[in-house]
């Protein structure tokens, strides 16, 4: 018993890093499913890009200065999707603008793929590079650090939209559209700055996963799925829903393989998200399209 | 909401709406529609579902564009300005349907009125207590959500936030929606105290009478044209003339002063 006990607490801090990872991922998707009401398939690709854009450029401008470029050019990848595919299929259908998004994502992965290839790459890492064992497996001071980070980012959020005008407009523009514009908010730029705030996010987790994980086209981008269940045990509208989200979907993904005693099997965690996801949906799903419904019929 | 010196209406109007044209795609909803309110006037816009009201308000707060003709504040075009620049000139509207934030406190609300006014010397502070002062209720309910409110809170929240930007002209689309007389007349009683204080206020309104004898001189919209145009009082003096113009749409449960209601007559429609 007491060796299970140890494991649970092992998984749990092995754990940490994607805890981190997703909820940078589950913010960055709330953001934009409040402001523009969609969901934001290619946010595994905003993960992804960056982070081959924070491998590209550390070898001729050292890996701080590189983080900061793929943050950026994140926030520039949020504002880009934003304006050439949710934006033109507002007047569309909630579903259109969705599949728009599906189409970025396959657009990226194919671009990383053509640059890069598909050859997994270590990538590197803006924390030191240390590393220190628990049980019998090693956790980094990256691992660690996309955590705090996460967590830090987190608060940093939450308060700005709690107490900044920057904040308010969105909450308003989120709430409701028309309104915001006869209050002189202008809820264009409100949704702009949600994309570049989930798209700089969402960099800033896909540099910092890699580094923990490897960096792949592929796996990378879909290691937003779990964030998704985040997402949405959240309530897709609630960041700190999508906080709370996260750490249910990452203790999930770590200990429940652990009860079903197939903790080292390969697959383990995506059944044990699967199975989360069933619960979710069974639980939330009802709520879940009746907020669709009204979203559709506000715009 | 500062008081402001009461002057009768000059020469410049400061708000005009001079011979606007309005399309919704092939559909003609204005055909050169001209108002004027001057200065601390109070001014009713009345007419049938349909006749245009509501698109002449849009078109005034710049989320309709006219096709031809153009809206002036204190002299000067804001025709081609954005909602939002509309707003900061001075002028605020209270949409039909209310269209707060329902899921923002009632303080956030407010916050949200006073948006184009942050940079301003005004201090939110001081403007949200003066308009606090005519609405005690959300002064208790400030961290209440708005969508929690009753009806009467909720209108008296619009009227309250459309107040923070301190507004030159205040526009209210259908203050009465869905509301009962009793609340109405408390909401026209403090439209009345705000219109006192130095605000322009331009009424839409299905209750004809009350709209009329609450305000100076009215415009009655038919078919996208004013059709009528004059002093509330004589309009109000007058019950044929008025049915004759908006007997065509079916009447709400009219309220009388003393807060009764009754149904009006249903009046004949005649020709214009």
């Amino acid at each position: 018993m007491g060796e299970f006990f140890s494991d649970i607490v092992v998984n749990v801090i092995l754990t940490t890093p994607l805890i981190g990872a997703y909820t940078m991922f589950a913010l960055g998707i709330t953001f934009i499913y409040r402001a523009s009401k969609v969901l934001n398939l290619a946010h595994g690709a905003m993960a992804m890009f960056p982070a081959y854009i924070a491998y590209q450029l550390t070898g001729s401008i050292g890996v701080v200065l590189a983080f900061v470029g793929a943050l950026l050019f994140g926030g520039a990848l949020g504002l880009a999707v934003e304006r050439t595919v949710v934006r033109r299929l507002r007047q569309a259908s909630p579903t259109a603008q969705t599949v728009g998004t599906a189409g970025v994502l396959g657009m990226l992965i194919a671009v990383a793929v053509r640059f890069w290839g598909t050859s997994p790459r270590r990538a590197p890492s803006i924390f030191p590079d240390g590393k220190f064992s628990v049980g019998n497996s090693l956790v980094t001071y990256t691992d660690l650090g996309l955590f705090f980070s996460a967590l830090g980012l987190a608060v940093l959020f939450l308060a700005i939209f709690k107490y900044t005008d920057l904040g308010l407009a969105m909450r308003c523009a989120a709430d409701n559209r028309r309104a915001a514009w006869l209050m002189g908010i202008d809820p264009d730029r409100t949704t702009a700055a949600a994309w570049i705030f989930a798209g700089m996010l969402a960099a800033f987790g896909g540099v910092l996963l890699a580094a923990s994980t490897i960096l792949h086209p592929y796996v990378l981008a879909l290691q937003v799925l779990p964030a998704f269940v985040a997402a949405l045990i959240g309530g897709l509208e609630s960041e700190t829903g999508a906080v709370g989200g996260s750490f249910i979907v990452g203790l999930t993904i770590g200990i429940v393989p652990l009860f079903g005693g197939i903790g080292e099997e390969v697959g383990a965690p995506q059944v044990a998200l699967g199975l989360l996801a069933f619960v979710v949906m069974s639980v939330r799903g009802r709520r879940f399209s009746v907020a669709e419904a009204s979203a559709s019929t506000a715009l | 909401m500062t008081p402001r010196a009461r002057k009768k209406p000059e020469r410049t109007p400061l708000l005009e709406v001079s011979a606007i044209d309005v399309f919704y795609g092939p559909i003609q909803a204005l055909r050169g529609v001209s108002l004027a309110l001057g200065e601390g006037e109070r001014v009713a816009l009345l007419g049938a579902n349909g006749a245009g009201k509501t698109t002449t308000l849009r078109t005034i707060s710049g989320l309709v564009k006219a096709a031809e003709g153009e809206v002036r504040l204190g002299g000067e075009s804001i025709s081609r300005l954005t909602p939002a620049q509309v707003v900061e000139q001075g002028v605020a509207q209270l949409p039909e349907g209310r269209e707060l934030f329902m899921g923002l406190s009632v303080e956030e609300n407010l916050r949200a009125g006073f948006w184009t006014r942050r940079h301003s010397d005004l201090s939110f502070k001081q403007q949200r207590d003066r308009v606090m002062d005519l609405f005690p209720i959300l002064r208790e309910r400030s961290g209440q959500q708005a969508g929690t409110l009753s009806g009467g809170e909720q209108q008296m929240l619009g009227v309250a936030r459309a107040l923070m930007s301190n507004p030159r002209v205040l526009i209210v689309d259908e203050l009465s929606m869905g509301l009962a007389p009793q609340i109405v007349a408390q909401l026209f009683e403090i439209l009345r105290e705000v219109n006192e204080l130095g605000t322009t206020v331009l009424i839409v309104e299905q209750f004809v009478h009350m709209a009329l004898a609450n305000t100076d001189r009215a415009y009655v919209l038919a078919k996208g044209e004013v059709v009528l145009e004059g002093s509330s009082a004589d309009l109000l003096a007058d019950p044929a003339l008025i049915a004759s113009y908006l007997g065509e749409a079916d009447q709400p449960v009219e309220a009388s002063a003393n807060g009764k209601t009754r149904k009006p007559a249903r009046a004949r429609a005649r020709k214009a």
